[in-house]
């Protein structure tokens, strides 16, 4: 019995050395958190979940950007930061594996330390500007004018919707919150004729405090609120269109299953896949009539494919 | 006083002020949760889908009227019926019926009733503590609307929102001074701290009332509101409001002389609301309230009879006769304490995606005292319960059916059902008819089944008269209403057209008559009162018919056009109530931005002959009055102003409750100022 028992061991041992052998000769992806919210943990699940299903013998080793080494990853391993902090972190500890950078704005991304373009890519956060437009496009079609307040961080922003709104026949009125002009100034001066008012990620405009002030005022002027994000619907926008944690943990694996491949890194972009959220409350009470939340994504994605 | 209370709520607000937020962009404000704003409870259920017909007066339509009270807001809905009984003192009521103490109709502030139906009057306006300004909207539903707001809200309901403690600017000023005596100071700020978001409103205003009596008046008024976010989807209001009151009345006779009257009223109120899912939420209420008034005189006898015409040295006679010291009179004090608890539980959801249900309970409290009006020192006390349901099904795409019903019961009275069933018919997205039929009871006042006032010579301790007498045995007022309308809407709303039809009968309507006093405390003399005197009983009638009529053009948010026509015929066994509202009424408004920074907005209204008493020489003449406002608005460095001149009754004076009393032009100017 003692005999055979020592045999069983020898040979798990071998089985194991044999399957460790190509194993330790893959690369491996590193998944780097910037903390423990419930967003990153969603973000590296579905990651870890998808390259596991499609890329069964890549390991992925889950760290805290706190806590992780930066000389841990070889070359040839990949490293997907979850979070701006990660994904400032790593760029500065420079590792040398290859980068892909999720749940981050555009804007974070953009201010990262300068790198080799071939060494690093990302999944933004925010919603491509002409996507927005679709939205209201699409869902609102009797209105025509989309009022944005902001402040002096979005130029790029305003610049986008400016650039996409002609071809959706959408007209555009900005106000920017200065010293001189208040928030309440702004949304008056946008909303005295009656429009859709999009919600700008700028949160020295769109904050915890300053969103009853938003919501309200639309609201009074019977202006529906376009959201970025589902807790801007659940608070009194009318819809938002927006990526979760999950349809961007997936985009992320596809790009990390893509550079195991060997092919090279695409450039930085925007979600490919994402969701709509309406509140239907806030419709009715405005007398508008909505179509349900499956029904836009599938015209907005329709139009994305046609483009 | 007034200055005591304020200095340390504004030191204490003033403290802490937090910058707003984190003003760096991360993934997080993609991520994170965000308080509810537009809950459920703050949403207006679309026009086109209400049980009834509904005027809603918004924040810019407020400011543009140039009004200083709500009272006079109600001008600009068909069916109502504003008066000034004095300086302090607005009336109102919606299709007649009432004399001096409106009580057929109900108005609440934030959901808080402030229908006082202590004493003789139902809705005193001048102790409502929230200013204008801090409005968001009023919504006035026409017509009986007791199931879902109860027994007071008897022939019509005036909603009063205000704004959140966060939607309002850092500072506020606003001075008016005008003709007349008008004088008015607000100063309002709001403060962060952390979760915590305060609004504190003082204010002082006054003027000298109708032209030809004594009745200037000054109200001192605080006002509070702090909301505490708990978490994105619960949260914590806190009301608070203050007036203290002093106005001038009486004349020359000496049984009403030249005096003032003091009073006051505060509550507290605290709401706390939990979101439960997309639209759904459930939110607990309670309130404390309390009204105090001080009036007190005494009525020499020697000067009554005077007065009466005898001769001093006859009354001096006619005194000792009756045992009367030289001087000897009447102590009146018609002091008056009132306190109210209210708590009220309310579950909102949808069980399915077009079903809507709201359902809940309450219990008040009322304590009410004033040994002059009730000749008894002790508390009269009313307890209340109440509950109640109101569904709104959206049976398919061209029909909403609204039921409700509301169960009553008070130690007075036994429980009464009053259920109301409308059907809206979208016969086009933007066209809908709709019927509705209710039944509602009003609960009757203290004052009406137990008002005992008694008058007694002070030396003697003898009745000398009772001028109203207990009223045992009332059943609360039923109305029975069926009404049709017609609603056209366009740009979503925000333009209108909507008619009402409506059948009103009342029944079980309170009555006067004279009849044989219960008191039997032995009476001063019988050349001096008959031993008769007045109480209520349910022998009246009223069918109220007729049609209103309003329409709404609004292209922009600060530009419209309006008006709407009244027409109303009251059927009554009751002389006074068939002549309590004019058969005609009708009103225009417009404002618009003339240039860039100016606005104009002028209102016209016409109002047929009634009368608030029953005699002949009350009669109202019909009248007309036009108010015209002209503002500037302007900004800089952040600070947002409003500089606004305005006429009131710009043709002409009027009298809008007694022939004689009248109110005069009167032209004002108004500063507002906003950080």
């Amino acid at each position: 019995m003692k005999r055979s028992g020592a045999r069983l061991l020898r040979a798990v041992a071998m089985l194991l050395c044999c399957m460790a052998g190509p194993l330790m000769a893959s690369p491996s992806v590193y998944l780097v958190l910037s903390g423990d919210a419930d967003a990153y943990m969603r973000t590296a699940s579905t990651i870890a979940y998808t390259l596991q299903a499609n890329l069964p013998g890549v390991p992925t080793i889950r760290a805290d950007v706190d806590g992780f080494d930066a000389h841990t990853p070889a070359p040839d391993d990949l490293v997907i930061t979850i979070g701006t902090r990660a994904a400032q972190e790593i760029s500065r500890r420079a590792t040398g594996a290859r980068l892909i950078c999720t749940l981050l704005t555009e804007q974070s991304y953009n201010d990262l330390p300068a790198t080799e373009q071939s060494q690093r890519t990302a999944v933004f956060i925010d919603q491509p500007a002409a996507r927005q437009l679709a939205l209201i496009r699409t869902a609102l079609p009797d209105w025509s004018r989309v009022a944005i307040v902001h402040g002096n961080n979005s130029s790029d922003f305003i610049r986008a919707i400016n650039a996409a709104a002609p071809a959706m026949a959408l007209k555009v009125r900005t106000a920017e919150v200065t010293d001189d002009q208040t928030l309440y100034s702004a949304l008056q001066s946008v909303l005295a004729t009656p429009s859709v008012l999009l919600a700008v990620p700028d949160p020295k405009v769109f904050n915890n405090f300053t969103i009853q002030n938003v919501l309200l005022t639309a609201y009074r002027h019977r202006a529906p609120v376009i959201g970025f994000s589902p807790a801007y619907v659940r608070a009194g926008a009318i819809m938002a269109v927006y990526s979760t944690p999950e349809q961007i943990g997936q985009q992320a694996a596809e790009l990390a299953a893509l550079a195991l491949s060997g092919k090279p890194f695409p450039d930085a972009g925007y979600p490919s896949q994402f969701s709509v959220s309406i509140n239907p409350h806030v419709a009715r009470s405005l007398s508008i009539d909505l179509p349900d939340a499956a029904t836009l994504e599938a015209r907005i994605r329709r139009q994305e494919q046609r483009q | 006083m007034f200055a005591r209370l304020c200095t340390p709520c504004l030191l204490a607000l003033a403290l802490p002020v937090q910058a707003a937020g984190d003003a760096t962009l991360t993934e997080m404000s993609f991520l994170d949760d965000i308080p509810v704003v537009l809950s459920a409870a703050r949403l207006v259920q679309p026009l086109k889908d209400a049980p009834g017909a509904v005027t809603v007066i918004d924040r810019a339509m407020i400011r543009a009227s140039g009004a200083r009270d709500v009272a006079e807001l109600l001008t600009w809905v068909p069916g109502f019926q504003v008066g000034r009984k004095n300086g302090a003192t607005a009336l109102t009521t919606y299709h007649g019926l009432s004399d001096d103490a409106p009580r057929r109709m109900l108005v609440r502030v934030d959901g808080r009733s402030a229908y006082s139906p202590y004493f003789i009057s139902g809705i005193e306006w001048a102790k409502i503590s929230v200013d204008i300004d801090d409005i968001e909207r009023i919504e006035v539903f026409r017509g009986s609307n007791a199931a879902a707001y109860g027994s007071n809200a008897f022939l019509g309901v005036v909603n009063i929102i205000t704004r959140p403690a966060a939607d309002t600017p850092r500072y506020r000023v606003r001075i008016t001074e005008g003709e007349n005596g008008i004088q008015e100071r607000v100063l309002s700020t709001r403060q962060q701290i952390g979760d915590v978001t305060a609004r504190l409103t003082v204010g002082r205003q006054g003027d000298n009332g109708l032209a030809p009596i004594d009745d200037t008046y000054r109200n001192q008024r605080v006002d509070a509101r702090i909301d505490w976010q708990l978490a994105p989807d619960q949260e914590l209001e806190f009301h608070l409001g203050f007036v203290d009151g002093r106005a001038r009345t009486g004349s020359s006779d000496v049984t009403d002389p030249a005096r003032s009257i003091d009073n006051t009223t505060s509550f507290g109120q605290i709401r706390w609301r939990k979101q439960l899912g997309l639209g759904d939420e459930i939110k607990a209420t309670y309130f404390h309230q309390e009204e105090r008034a001080v009036d007190a005189y005494t009525i020499p006898f020697l000067t009554f009879l005077v007065q009466q015409g005898i001769p001093a040295p006859v009354a001096t006679f006619q005194m000792a006769l009756l045992g009367i010291a030289p001087n000897g009179g009447v102590d009146v004090d018609y002091a008056t304490r009132s306190l109210r608890d209210d708590i009220e539980f309310e579950h909102l959801l949808h069980p399915h995606s077009d079903l809507r249900l709201s359902w809940g309970a309450g219990l008040r409290e009322d304590r009410v005292a004033s040994a002059q009006m009730f000749s008894t020192d002790d508390n009269i006390t009313i307890r209340h319960a109440r509950l109640f349901a109101n569904t709104e099904w959206q049976a398919g795409p061209r029909w909403t059916l609204n039921a409700g019903a509301m169960l009553e019961k008070t130690n007075d009275t036994g429980p009464r059902l009053s259920p109301r069933l409308a059907a809206n018919y979208h016969a086009r997205p933007d066209t809908t008819l709709r019927a509705a039929v209710s039944r509602a009871y009003r609960n009757l006042t203290p004052f009406e089944r137990q008002a005992d006032l008694r008058f007694y010579e002070s030396s003697t301790g003898k009745l000398v008269r009772q001028s109203f007498q207990p009223s045992p045995g009332l059943r609360p007022e039923r109305v029975t209403t069926r009404e049709l309308g017609l609603r056209q809407e366009w740009r979503g709303g925000r333009s209108a057209v909507d008619l009402r039809l409506f059948d009103e009968r009342i029944e079980d309507m309170l009555r006067r008559d004279t009849t044989a006093t219960n008191a039997t405390a032995p009476v001063l003399s019988g050349a001096l009162w008959n031993g008769e005197s007045p109480r209520y009983y349910n022998g009246g009638y009223a069918k109220i018919r007729g049609a209103e009529l309003t329409a709404l053009y609004r292209p922009t948010h600060d530009t419209w056009i309006g008006g709407h026509y009244a027409s109303v015929d009251i059927n009554s066994n009751d002389e006074f109530a068939d002549r309590s509202a004019p058969n005609e009424q009708f009103s225009v408004f417009a404002a618009t931005e003339l240039f860039a920074g100016w606005h104009m907005s002028i209102s016209h209204h016409f109002v047929g002959s009634m009368q608030w008493y029953t005699q002949e020489k009350y009669r109202l003449k019909p009248y007309r009055q036009t108010h015209l406002r002209l503002a500037r608005r302007f900004a800089a460095a952040g600070v947002r102003g409003e500089l606004a001149v305005g006429v009131e009754r710009f043709t002409d004076d009027i009298a809008d409750y007694l022939p004689t009393l009248t109110r005069p032009t009167q032209a004002y100017a108004t500063l507002r100022l906003e950080y």
